[in-house]
């Protein structure tokens, strides 16, 4: 064990002397002397280099030194010279240990050659990448041409430019997102901070506590009211029922609940929407306010009614109005002195690309208070909170179109097409640049062997444990 | 605490229900040890769990439209029904009744533990998971780990139990304490052989979509470690005719190294920047 030991060590010591003085140097002059680095190590211990414990000790130091790098920001350690040179002799390593074993072409010994095998074909192609293989940047904008790239190295775009063989045009980019579905959300309060538990994605046609959700627009909801007869009163907020979450039926977030006696009715504010109350119609005009003065003009979110009664027929209702209305038996009361606390979640709250700050309105009916929420703001009860958003945005693909001699091409990521010995893909984009796509051009001449090599690793793996009884137990 | 119980509870019935299932089988299966008479109700107890977690992910990939493998809380859903499954399957070859116990309580805590990492929006497949190879990739690399868990549960057992060492030839089990390494070596030459599938069917994915078969990324280099300390332990076994408590050993390290790959490299400082960092 001191031998293998002694002789991993000196390896290592030399390797990271030979390090040093090559750095700068160019890749062919590292090579070469790599190649005879481990042709010195080879003849030095050859014996040593053939014991499955020499290759495991190898293993162990290689799996460190990979472990060790990904605590690093930087990628360099896997392109220095002592990485690939610690790489070059487990390889030998492995090959000695094959070598000694003597495999024939037998059935026997078919898994193993193969899953071996594979392992210096991989190399093969590592090898061969590693010299001749190009790998560049292309940044394209619209309807302009480019015959230049910036190089790839080590995983990082040069800002050096490369003339590249051929033009690339950009004719038409763009980015498809997945729909955006309406969300209810439910939040638990803790201490003075509210947490998401659970979302329900509002779907045309399904039942969500009972309501019926109709569909909805750019930015309003429809719900139908399902309940069946003999229901009476409000759940208690946050009871847990087979069916999922209960909550105060007397109100819906984004809803306006109207309690009279028996009858209950539930509205989504809409747009222009009219709701006939028993003494008058409350037409919907806009769900936000603009304060005068203000160029360009600024909005707050406040339900703009304008009420139709004996009492006070078309008068403008705003939210933040601090007299109330009444009107005949109905009374509308609310007030903005009660501002709710911030809900701190993952996403802002983003209404036709505003973010809202949250007010809640309290509307009295007949002497009981009756909760009108406007969309997107919180209806907050008890220690559990709900609230109608938009999920966040979310990217789908990205495509381009671009026009190389002779053809155009179609790029999308995982889908690279082939053209003048290069494979394009689509790499990257600007969202702050709707006309710019980033193309990334590969050519690899050890491809076939790493396609090949991999391949037969999977296959090796697979004839394990066909013939595994003849090898391995 | 609070948080996770009503987190638990929103995911609706047949989460919890198989949460249930698998801590009753848990108790089941512990009880029933030295006795057979619960083995049946405990086996039912854990297939009910099973097929709640199965109709579970089948409605969430209905509902999304996507396979549910893509997030934290995702993969821990499918790791579980991977580990049952496999758990079935050694259950009937090998008559490893005696892992049930450990099994439904791994089973339960990693289910208890996933609403951690609750998906409260829906996560849809960024551009570059929306390949052919995507399923495949993760299907082989979780049965991977399940049978890379029974390996290290099988050795956990072989090391910490020395009192299974007195079970008798023949024993209502069916096992004598000595097969634990035996049957530990074999799952984990399963695993190895998933593992190598993984690798192989990511590496040509990779190309496809990244251009580069390989890209040094810390899941990348994870996986390759933890395919390598396997590979060390199957030559070693092999070869050099390591069993009993050195293998044992070696069969825990491999999966610790599997939890680091699995889930220790999204706390790395360049986990951020990673190709693989989706969620």
């Amino acid at each position: 064990m001191g031998k293998r030991f002694s002789y991993v060590v000196i390896f290592l010591l030399s390797d990271f002397l030979l390090d040093f003085v090559l750095k700068g140097q160019s890749p062919f002059l590292k090579f070469a002397a790599g190649a005879i680095f481990l042709l010195v190590f080879f003849f030095m211990g050859r014996s040593l280099l053939s014991q499955y414990q020499t290759a495991s000790i190898l293993f162990g130091i290689f799996s460190l030194a990979v472990a060790y790098s990904t605590f690093l920001s930087t990628t360099g350690i896997y392109y220095s010279f002592w990485f690939n040179s610690l790489l070059g002799l487990l390889l030998v390593s492995v090959l000695s240990c094959i070598l000694t074993l003597k495999p024939s072409l037998s059935l026997r010994y078919m898994s193993f050659l193969t899953l071996h095998g594979s392992i210096f074909v991989i190399a093969a192609g590592l090898l061969v990448n590693s010299f001749w293989a190009r790998k560049c940047y292309l940044p394209l904008h619209r309807g302009t041409e480019v015959n230049y790239c910036h190089p790839i190295e080590h995983n990082r775009i040069l800002k050096t430019r490369e003339k590249f063989p051929f033009p690339l045009k950009l004719l038409d980019f763009r980015v498809d997102y997945y729909s955006r579905p309406l969300v209810l959300g439910v939040f638990l309060r803790q201490g003075d901070r509210f947490k998401l538990i659970r979302t329900f994605e509002l779907k045309k046609g399904r039942n969500y506590f009972g309501l019926k959700f109709q569909g909805f627009g750019e930015s309003e909801a429809k719900f139908d009211e399902l309940w069946g007869e003999g229901e009476k009163g409000g759940v208690p907020l946050g009871k847990i029922s087979p069916r999922g979450w209960a909550y105060s039926r007397q109100a819906f977030p984004g809803m306006i609940a109207i309690v009279d006696g028996k009858e209950r009715r539930f509205y989504l504010p809409e747009k222009n929407q009219a709701i006939v109350l028993p003494d008058a119609v409350v037409v919907i005009e806009d769900f936000y306010r603009e304060i005068p003065g203000h160029n360009p003009p600024v909005e707050l979110p406040a339900l703009v009614l304008r009420v139709y009664s004996a009492m006070g027929q078309g008068k403008t209702f705003l939210t933040n109005d601090p007299r109330g209305i009444s009107l005949g038996s109905v009374h509308l009361f609310y007030s903005l002195s009660r501002q709710m606390p911030e809900i701190l979640s993952p996403e802002k709250v983003f209404v036709q690309d505003k973010t809202v700050k949250f007010y809640r309105a309290e509307f009295l009916y007949k002497g009981k208070p009756v909760e009108l929420i406007p969309f997107a703001e919180p209806y907050v009860a008890g220690k559990f909170a709900f609230r109608l958003f938009r999920a966040p945005s979310q990217e789908r693909e990205y495509i381009s179109i671009v026009q190389v001699p002779n053809r155009k091409m179609k790029l999308r990521v995982n889908h690279p097409e082939n053209y003048g010995g290069f494979l394009f893909y689509q790499s990257d984009y600007n969202p702050s640049d709707p006309d710019f796509s980033g193309i990334m051009a590969v050519r690899e001449p050890g491809s076939p062997f790493l396609y090949l090599g991999f391949l037969l690793m999977a296959l090796g793996a697979i004839l394990t444990l066909i013939y595994r009884r003849r090898l391995w137990s | 605490m609070e948080l996770i119980y009503y987190r638990i509870l929103s995911e609706g019935p047949l989460f919890w229900g198989s949460i249930i299932s698998f801590l009753a089988s848990a108790v089941f299966y512990l009880s029933s040890v030295g006795r057979r008479k619960y083995k049946v109700l405990a086996n039912g107890v854990i297939l009910l769990g099973f097929f709640l977690l199965t109709l579970y992910i089948i409605l969430a990939w209905a509902n999304s439209g996507q396979p549910p493998f893509k997030t934290m809380f995702q993969s821990l859903v499918f790791l579980v029904w991977n580990v049952t499954l496999i758990y079935f399957v050694l259950e009937k070859s090998e008559n490893l009744y005696f892992l049930g116990g450990p099994t439904s309580l791994f089973n339960s805590m990693v289910l208890i533990f996933s609403v951690v990492f609750a998906d409260l929006v829906r996560v849809n497949l960024p551009p570059a998971l929306r390949s052919v190879w995507f399923i495949p990739h993760v299907l082989f690399y979780f049965m991977g780990y399940s049978f890379l868990f029974i390996g290290f549960l099988m050795s956990v057992l072989f090391l910490f139990f020395p009192s299974r060492k007195y079970l008798g030839e023949k024993h209502w089990s069916g096992q004598r304490w000595k097969d634990y390494d035996l049957f530990s070596y074999r799952a984990i030459l399963y695993g190895f052989v998933f593992l190598t599938l993984g690798l192989s069917v990511g590496a040509i994915w990779a190309k496809g979509a990244w251009g580069a078969f390989w890209s040094w990324d810390p899941k990348e280099n994870w996986a390759l470690i933890t395919w390598m300390v396997y590979l060390v332990y199957l030559h070693m076994r092999y070869v050099k005719g390591w069993k009993g408590r050195r293998a044992a050993w070696l069969a825990i390290l491999g999966f610790m190294v599997v939890a680091m790959t699995y889930m220790g490299v999204n706390y790395l400082p360049s986990a951020a920047s990673a190709l693989h960092a989706y969620q």
